[in-house]
């Protein structure tokens, strides 16, 4: 799993590559939790690279999602593949997080 | 005889004894020889001088004698009382005239004068003479009582002519010396005129003495042992001696030579009449040195004369004196030569003799030489040299061990570096999916390249190639370090890149030598041929697809191993089919340089790898290999040249059995083994053509349940083994998974309510859920003390053939 950050104006665009699983999750939890801390409140999350998520990786978006509304900070994601979607849908996330098709 | 052998031994020696001798002897012998010359000129002279001054001598004490003998016949023929009795003596013999007493008195008285002369003197006979030519007295026929009218000139004809002569000329006559055989005496007289008042009355003559001639001409003083004076005459054809010479006393009017013959040149030069001296042969036919003369008052030739033995004797002495000299010196100069180049040739002999036992390779030899002089310092400075060389030799041999040593150590490492990489080929044959060949042609020096593969397990094999910086011993040790962890690590861990990042962090923790590696690595899993690997820096190999095309992997990026602990490594997969084949390869090959300086090049490989398309890989590294001796022929091997080449025969048979066969894969109970858990089930999904759909679905729902039995199964810190099975019948995937952890049955987990808001919503549950909605089915048991979970998913009818 490989993770680039790039910021566009106020929005930090995170693209992950690979694998969102049980083994790589805590990588982008620490990266988000980490960004929240030093003050960022608009994040976009590119997942065109993104082949497997499991659980795990649903529970770090879960949080980061939960910790932004607090903070009044908007996260999104975009591009998501076809069989990503559908863990979403099974797992009721496609309605609490804002899906776009690509990063724009 | 030593000098002989001293002689054989040392040409020195030789050459110094025919030098001296030469040095020597040649003015030795030019002095003696002009010496002996003059010497003999100086006493020819002096010995002919002599000669001449003794002939002078003789001469003149004859010419002397006879003038004294002339002398006395003449007092005698002007005593009164003579010619008185002359004059008066009458015919009859005895008698001379007037009257008889007076004349009885007078002829007593002269006879008696006469006989008392000739008693006194030397002479034979007095004799008075007639004018008539008549004896009338003769002293010795008185006393032999002889009349003396008995006597007359005819009895010697010699008197008869000095009678003549004295007549003739009225003067003193001498007569030649005749010779009377019956009496074996010769007589010799002298005659003179009696005048008497100017009136010839007679002749009184003197019968001499030949004895007394005898001694006066035969004086031998200063004419040594052999030296001689004679006179002799010439008689017609002959030459006869007149006095007795010294070496035949009896040869007095007896020795005749005949005028003609060559022999007794001075005698017959000398009664020639003519003067002369010189070297000539005697009578006796003996050299001799002559001087000869003719003296006219004598009628007589004399000669003067020595042996020539005995004249140049003193010369002769002088030569074998200077002989003696010679053959001494001769002598003397033989034993200082001999000596001296002993002296001088010894001690080259000996260093010589030194010098060849040295070269002979005995270096502890030393001259031992006594000498002071300049072959004395030559052999000292020798005996330093030898001993210098010696020492040079054994510092030369004791560097040259230690470098052998030292080869056949690196030689012993070299081959152990070598033997620990695989080197039997086919490594496989019991696997028909591929085919695999490797090989190292070393350089000279030990190398840094390596090649690797081992089974991880039935459907994977991992392959490497590696290239360490550098050359020599440390690169080999690098090399072996290096091939060993990577295997080792390579057993432990199954992401190509992870392996490359945990061997670099190892290789940069106790990297002091500041040494790197590059390596390309990758694992093959078997039943599918797709390829996943990773690159350090490496050159990429080349895919060589079964159509005939040639291109390198994908590069994943990565730098060589061992540079910086904080480098990261990716890894890329890539899918090979059925007849395609793999060639690593190290820089060796394409940076292998002709003697031109050009590079192999990968284009050359390139050109070679094509054109061997359809060859089997032992053939191929063949070829690869050649093409790069024959392009560096003539240049020397600087680097490894290292090859692996695998053809991936593909799973030829689809065998449903085998198909059906199901995977079972133990997994640890911790989070890191869920990558290794997708990695099963992609693999389990391609090697059995399943969609690529099911990989999704399937991974998650076990990831989830194995999660779940991970963090929730076990109380303790205790590492355990959870078995998963996948198997593939009748349309179905089924996933088992066994664990023996607390019960938990994952169906008895409620349902998350998904609908709930943002805030509401935890992830508890929610794997689970996950799991059950993406799987078909789900059941649960407990047996024997384990949780066993089945998973099952219909395998979709429609796929597409390459599933992605």
């Amino acid at each position: 799993m490989e993770m680039t950050k790039e910021k566009r104006g106020p929005i930090v665009i995170l693209a992950v590559k690979g694998r969102l699983d049980a083994s790589t999750s805590n990588k982008l939890e620490e990266s988000l939790l980490a960004s929240i801390e030093a003050g960022e409140k608009q994040f976009a999350l590119d997942f065109s690279r993104l082949d497997y998520i499991s659980s795990a990786g649903l529970r770090v978006l879960l949080l980061a999602m939960k910790k932004l509304t607090n903070a009044e900070g908007k996260l999104v994601l975009c591009s998501l593949q076809e069989q990503i979607k559908e863990v979403f849908d099974i797992a009721g996330f496609s309605s609490l997080f804002p899906l776009f098709t690509s990063p724009e | 005889m030593f000098i002989a052998e001293h002689l054989r031994k040392s040409k020195i020696a030789t050459q110094l004894v025919v030098w001296f001798l030469l040095i020597a002897l040649l003015p030795l012998t030019i002095v003696s020889y002009v010496l002996s010359q003059s010497s003999e000129n100086a006493l020819t002279k002096v010995i002919t001088d002599n000669l001449f001054a003794i002939t002078e001598r003789q001469v003149h004490q004859i010419e002397e004698y006879f003038r004294e003998k002339e002398r006395e016949v003449l007092t005698l023929s002007r005593i009164p009382a003579v010619s008185t009795v002359m004059e008066h003596w009458d015919q009859a013999p005895g008698k001379s005239k007037g009257n008889g007493a007076e004349r009885a008195t007078m002829d007593e008285g002269i006879s008696a004068f006469l006989q008392f002369y000739q008693e006194t003197s030397r002479y034979e006979d007095v004799l008075l003479i007639s004018p008539e030519g008549t004896i009338l007295f003769s002293v010795k026929s008185r006393a032999d009582g002889d009349a003396t009218s008995q006597l007359s000139l005819t009895r010697s004809a010699e008197l008869a002519r000095a009678f003549d002569r004295a007549k003739t000329l009225l003067g003193t006559a001498i007569s030649d010396f005749e010779y009377n055989p019956e009496t074996q005496e010769s007589a010799a007289f002298i005659a003179a005129p009696v005048l008497k008042e100017g009136n010839f009355v007679g002749v009184v003559a003197l019968q001499m003495s030949t004895r007394e001639v005898y001694e006066v001409v035969n004086d031998y003083t200063g004419l040594g042992a052999t030296g001689e004076t004679f006179l002799a005459t010439r008689k017609v054809t002959e030459v006869v001696f007149t006095t007795p010479p010294r070496h035949d006393p009896q040869g007095a009017m007896r020795r005749k030579i005949p005028i003609e013959d060559n022999a007794a040149t001075p005698t017959q030069e000398a009664a020639r009449g003519r003067k002369g001296s010189g070297i000539t042969v005697d009578y006796r036919g003996k050299e001799v040195l002559a001087a000869w003369q003719y003296l006219a008052t004598l009628g007589n030739g004399m000669v003067v004369k020595i042996d020539t033995d005995e004249a140049f004797a003193p010369i002769a002495r002088l030569k074998a004196l200077s002989g003696v000299i010679g053959v001494t010196t001769l002598f003397f100069v033989v034993f200082a030569a001999l000596f001296v180049a002993r002296s001088i040739a010894d001690p080259i002999v000996k260093l010589t003799g030194v010098t060849e036992l040295i070269a002979g390779g005995d270096l502890t030899q030393q001259a031992t030489i006594a000498a002071k002089n300049e072959i004395g310092l030559l052999a000292t400075s020798f005996n330093t040299m030898t001993r210098q060389l010696n020492e040079s030799i054994n510092n030369l041999r004791e560097t040259t061990a230690a470098k052998e040593r030292i080869e056949s150590e690196l030689k012993i490492a070299h081959d152990i570096q070598l033997s620990i990489l695989p080197k039997i080929f086919p490594p496989f044959p019991t696997r028909s999916e591929f085919a695999l060949h490797a090989t190292i042609e070393s350089a000279r020096e030990v190398g840094g390249d390596f090649y690797d593969f081992f089974l991880i397990d039935d459907n994977h094999l991992w392959l490497a190639i590696g290239d360490v910086s550098g050359k020599g011993v440390p690169a080999s040790l690098f090399m072996a370090a290096t091939k060993t962890l990577l295997r080792a690590i390579a057993g432990r861990i199954s992401q190509p890149e992870a392996i490359l990042a945990e061997l670099n962090n190892e290789l940069c923790r106790d990297n002091d030598s500041g040494m790197f590696v590059t390596i390309f690595h990758g694992i093959l899993h078997i039943p599918s041929g797709k390829l996943e690997y990773s690159n350090g820096g490496h050159n990429l190999p080349y895919v060589l697809s079964q159509h005939g095309t040639v291109a390198p992997l994908e590069n994943p990026g990565g730098m060589a191993l061992g540079v910086i602990e904080s480098a990261t490594y990716r890894a890329k997969t890539v899918r090979l089919r059925a007849g395609d084949g793999l060639f690593l390869y190290t820089d060796g090959v394409t940076e292998a340089m002709d003697s031109a300086g050009n590079l192999f090049s990968e284009r050359r490989l390139q050109g070679v790898l094509q054109r061997a398309n359809g060859l089997s890989p032992a053939e191929t590294i063949q070829n690869v290999v050649s093409e790069v001796k024959r392009f560096a022929a003539g240049t020397e091997q600087s680097d490894d040249i290292t090859t692996l080449a695998i053809t991936y025969r593909g799973t030829n048979t689809t065998d449903e059995a085998t198909m059906s066969e199901p995977t079972s894969v133990l997994f640890k109970n911790n989070l890191a083994e869920i990558e290794r858990l997708g990695q099963v089930v992609a693999e389990f999904v391609e090697s059995h053509q399943l969609p690529a759909g099911l990989t999704f679905a399937v991974n998650v729902a076990l990831e989830e349940i194995l999660t779940n039995i991970i963090s929730y199964g076990y109380t303790d810190n205790k590492e355990q083994d959870i078995l998963i099975r996948l198997s593939c019948t009748e349309g179905e995937v089924i996933a088992e998974v066994e664990d023996n952890g607390r019960p938990f049955n994952p169906l008895e987990v409620a349902e998350p309510d998904t609908s709930k808001p943002l805030e509401d919503r935890s992830v508890g549950g929610l794997g689970i859920h996950l799991a059950r909605k993406l799987m078909d089915e789900l059941a649960y048991r407990r047996q024997e003390g384990k949780n066993l979970l089945v998973l099952k998913k219909r395998i979709p009818a429609v796929s597409s053939p390459d599933g992605r």
